[in-house]
């Protein structure tokens, strides 16, 4: 069995805490070939995973918000519009899946935007518009990661 | 150099595993890059408790020819102790092999598929939890697999990088 796991010098990439692949040798394993390391600039973890419904009744603007635990982090967001649980569009912006501010989304009728409120609390706002009617239900991801 | 990686008891009392940012003391700095005493109390949330984004299968899978065609491939369902299966949650990139500058990139989960659009470049993703042997046939005894299955009206101009993640859809 492959030694996996090193707490302290790692001949290359000096002190910390390594984690390498099934059957490779954590001692001389190459970045790619880690499950974790502890050099890294971030080990993405999971803040929030929640479905976020919106319902819009077709007159004015509909928002929601969510807050989440942030701990300290300008978090980075990524969302899947759905309906009926199943996805249906991705939106109409490239930086649609994997930003702070979504922009105009959904044929330009919902937006998304992640805010640092304070050093322990991040914010969701969900907004929906248009003259329809319609439902939502988008999943909304925040990362540990950090714009 | 600053102490980054702390496997013990924090200032709190606290049993954890925690690493700092660069320059920064994991014994004193917020600025952690990962902590394993994330949890989450607020209001409408599932404390995910800081899963990290571990893979359990990744790959690619190419189209060829011109004319529409469905592929597969099949992972080992997620099921939790009582016995349910959860969709995963899935990272996935398509690519239109005709230009590399033409790469959209997505996330998505959930059972159904994802709309045809400039994004996919006329493909969509189906995910299906479980149901299926390692082949993609009819489950009938064994490991119980998913399905992930990309739809290409132009296939060979059409290839999908896939992570799938060992995090339920739901959280």
């Amino acid at each position: 069995m492959a030694n996996r796991v090193l707490l302290g010098n790692h001949g290359t990439y000096g002190y910390g805490l390594y984690v390498s692949k099934s059957n490779i040798d954590v001692t001389g394993a190459n970045i790619e070939d880690f499950l974790f390391a502890s050099t890294a600039t971030n080990n993405n973890q999971l803040l929030l995973l929640e479905w976020i419904p919106i319902t819009h009744g077709g007159s004015g603007t509909t928002t929601v918000t969510q807050q989440y635990a942030n701990f300290n982090k300008d978090c980075e967001v990524m969302m899947v519009y759905t309906s009926g649980g199943e996805p249906v569009t991705a939106g109409s912006a490239t930086d649609a899946w994997s930003a702070n501010d979504f922009g105009s989304l959904f044929t330009g009728l919902v937006t998304l935007t992640n805010t640092k409120t304070s050093s322990s609390v991040g914010t969701l706002t969900l907004t929906a518009t248009g003259a329809s009617s319609y439902t939502l239900n988008p999943i909304i991801a925040v990362f540990t990661q950090e714009i | 150099m600053a102490n980054r990686v702390l496997l013990g008891k924090d200032g709190n009392g606290d049993y954890c595993l925690k690493v700092s940012a660069s320059g920064a003391n994991v014994l004193t700095t917020s600025n952690l890059t990962f902590n394993s005493l994330i949890t989450d109390s607020t209001s409408g949330v599932t404390s995910t408790e800081g899963r990290a984004f571990n893979v359990i299968q990744s790959g690619v899978i190419n189209g060829s020819g011109t004319t529409a065609a469905t592929y597969s491939v099949q992972f080992p369902s997620i099921v939790d102790n009582s016995g349910n299966y959860s969709i995963p949650f899935v990272h996935a990139l398509y690519e239109k092999t005709v230009t590399e500058t033409n790469i959209a990139a997505g996330y998505y989960t959930g059972y159904g598929y994802h709309a045809s659009g400039t994004y996919s470049w006329g493909a969509y993703m189906l995910l299906e939890s479980h149901g299926f042997n390692s082949s993609g046939g009819n489950y009938t005894s064994g490991t119980q697999y998913g399905r992930l299955r990309f739809n290409a009206s132009n296939p060979g101009n059409m290839s999908l990088s896939y992570y799938i993640l060992a995090i339920p859809a739901h959280g």
